[in-house]
């Protein structure tokens, strides 16, 4: 009797144990290196960058969104935060210089799966067209 | 009264420190500053003659060929060892007695003018050497610029160094965790915010103007395409989001980067990184305390040209010849080595933006001077010593003649006041934007400055501060300074301990200058408080 309990016990906790991992799995929060492009725009715009940048830590914060690094670039150089910074932070990031396409396509390929925040897109670089008279703001790209 | 925040020390100034003071107003009248001629700029550009010459002096006789040769100051000041290069190369030659082809003895003078301050000498025509010898090719380029034809090379180097940053070694140490510590990375850094900047005047020092121009290029993405930058980029709002924010990390100007140096040896805490040149750094690191600080090079070849002008003679060109081929000998070139000099590794590389043309370096100097404030209005109030012993020593007309260059080289965005303080403080200027009147006005009143009477210091103190402060209220945003120009110690009104809680919450950063001989610590008071600068006061030093 006891054995059989034993049993059936020991057969549910795997059971329990097989399905989280396959929820785990399945279902698991998608993990990114979040790519901050920080070249100058106006202000207005990069409110709506940091608006952003806020969803996604939220969704970081409720684990629905794994934000593995954030990486804030500009056409000089790039810098990593060890763990995402605070909405303010990036709302009060100074913003400064051109948009640098080249160093963007290093970093996405560096880090593999990522998304980019910033005023500017390859989008727009590669139109020849500048984001502001684009008039897009907060834009997202993604390379899975 | 305990004071604690700018609120309280409002409050206390007004309450009870003012109603002690006796301030009159002497304001020169619309009509008078309508009427006031002030002469162009060139008028004032420095007599070239008071700047210390060495080597050969000049001489009339005909069997020697005399060559004057501005040259810029780190390699000139025969008073420190490590700034003495080409004395000791112009001592050197001069022995040796040299002679042109046609038997006449070669005799070389080297004058100690900074570099753009030998440049606005040149182009103000205001002296005539057979040469000159800048720390880069940037200045001839500029006097081209200026109208000035001929301007001939005739060495295009006499000794190698390069602008550098000077860093503190916890910043280099920061730096180099994310690898190689380059030029772009630091900027990156500076630019995103945390790090004290010690910068000088790109009118000028000559790293300033280089780091100008490489801060510009770079920012223009240049550094991937090797062009030269062009005066249309400069309109450009990314380069000026670059230069905006560069500028809102500079904690202070000053004229040269000797100035930063000095500053930096009294309090090494002042900066955390200032642009110099390499060759100077090489003397900073063997203070102690400085041992272990870094640097970052930048820019075109600190290379110190040696060019001619139209006005040179034949002959005197042929004596700078024969001068270029001794400075650049392999003897004189281990002497310079020694004393510091050396060709840096990105010069090595060539890795160098190219040589702009004058007319984008004059557009990039003034584009510094119409930004250099980030946007934010200055407040100045200049309060003046005018008690009697500024007559000695001629110390009032140079104050004058000083802040009456300075008068026509201000933002007409900025707000600049006056307060002259004797027996007790006189306002002459209120602080109000700087129109055309406005201009006129402070420079009739400069002009009116009498001297007399007792050291009420900081009475003229008190008044200037609380001025600053109600504008303050106004505009938060504001940058606020308070130029302290005095010689003496207080004789008469408010002592320092009663202002000083105020001068430490008025957030305004005061400057004092020493004229003369100015008690030390007088001034210093005031820069334990604001960490300002004690300086010991030439008119040049308060041009810019």
């Amino acid at each position: 009797m006891n054995k059989l309990l034993l049993k059936a016990l020991g057969a549910s906790w795997l059971a329990f144990l097989i399905i989280g991992i396959v929820i785990k799995f399945c279902f698991a929060a998608p993990t990114i290196t979040l790519l901050i492009n920080r070249s100058y725009c106006a202000q207005t715009e990069w409110a709506q960058v940091a608006q952003t940048y806020r969803e996604l830590y939220t969704r970081h914060q409720h684990k629905t969104l794994r934000l593995q690094s954030v990486v804030v670039f500009s056409d000089f150089d790039e810098a990593v935060f060890e763990s995402p910074p605070l909405p303010t932070i990036v709302e009060n990031l100074n913003i400064y210089g051109q948009f640098d396409p080249h160093r963007q396509k290093l970093l996405q390929q560096r880090y593999g799966q990522t998304q980019v925040i910033g005023c500017h897109s390859m989008k727009d670089f590669n139109h020849g067209v500048s984001a502001d008279s684009m008039g897009k703001l907060g834009k997202i790209s993604h390379k899975q | 009264m305990p004071i604690n925040s700018f609120a309280e020390a409002d409050q206390y100034l007004r309450e009870q420190l003012l109603p002690q003071i006796t301030v009159s107003a002497e304001i020169v009248s619309d009509t008078d500053a309508y009427n006031a001629q002030i002469p162009p700029l060139k008028d004032f550009v420095a007599d070239p003659n008071t700047y210390p010459l060495y080597g050969a002096q000049p001489t009339d006789d005909a069997n020697t060929v005399y060559v004057e040769i501005y040259s810029s100051a780190e390699k000139a000041n025969a008073a420190r060892d490590d700034e003495r290069w080409l004395v000791d190369v112009a001592e050197r030659f001069n022995q040796q007695q040299n002679r042109l082809p046609s038997g006449e003895i070669i005799q070389v003078g080297v004058r100690n003018i900074p570099s753009g301050l030998g440049a606005q000498i040149l182009a103000a025509g205001k002296g005539k050497p057979a040469g000159y010898t800048p720390a880069h090719a940037l200045w001839p380029e500029l006097l081209k610029a200026d109208g000035l034809d001929q301007v001939e090379t005739i060495s295009p180097g006499l000794v190698s160094t390069s602008a550098i940053f000077a860093l503190r070694p916890e910043i280099y140490r920061k730096l180099a965790e994310g690898g190689d510590v380059t030029f772009d990375r630091l900027i990156d850094a500076i630019l995103a915010g945390g790090i004290k900047v010690g910068y000088s005047n790109p009118y000028i020092a000559s790293s300033a103007l280089n780091f100008l121009y490489s801060l510009l290029w770079h920012s223009a993405g240049h550094q991937a395409d090797g062009k030269p930058l062009t005066l249309a980029e400069l309109a450009s709002p990314e380069i000026s989001s670059v230069f905006d924010t560069f500028q809102q990390q500079v904690v202070l100007t000053t004229p040269t980067y000797l100035d930063l140096k000095q500053i930096w040896l009294r309090n090494p805490t002042a900066f955390d990184v200032i642009v110099m040149a390499h060759q100077s750094y090489v003397g900073l690191i063997q203070q102690p305390g400085f041992d272990d600080f870094k640097y970052v090079s930048f820019g075109i070849p600190e290379a110190s040209p040696l060019v001619s002008f139209a006005w040179t003679t034949a002959s005197e060109k042929a004596a700078l010849a024969q001068f270029a081929a001794f400075a650049t000998s392999a003897e004189m070139q281990q002497l310079a080595e020694k004393q510091g000099y050396q060709k840096l590794e990105h010069l090595k590389q060539n890795n160098v933006p190219p040589l702009p043309s004058g007319e984008v370096l004059k557009a990039a100097q003034s584009f510094w001077k119409r930004r250099k404030d980030g946007g934010r209005t200055v407040y100045m109030e200049v309060v003046i010593d005018t008690s009697g012993s500024m007559a000695d020593e001629n110390k009032l007309a140079a104050v004058q003649r000083a802040l009456q260059v300075a008068s026509q080289q201000i933002s007409p965005s900025n707000q600049i006041g006056l307060i002259t303080f004797s027996d007790h403080p006189v306002r002459r200027i209120p602080l109000a934007p700087y129109s055309e009147l406005e201009q006129k006005r402070l420079f009739t009143a400069i002009e009116q400055l009498r001297s007399d009477g007792a050291t009420a210091l900081y009475d003229g103190l008190a008044v200037g501060l609380a001025d600053l402060m109600e504008k303050q209220k106004q505009d938060a945003e504001g940058q606020f300074y308070l130029l302290l120009l005095t010689d003496g110690e207080r004789t008469d009104g408010l002592r320092f301990n009663q202002i000083e809680a105020v001068i430490r919450h008025s957030g305004v950063r005061v400057y004092p200058i020493a004229y003369g001989g100015a008690p030390k610590s007088t001034l210093e008071r005031s820069h334990r408080l604001k960490k300002a600068l004690y300086t010991k006061g030439r008119p040049k030093k308060c041009r810019h």
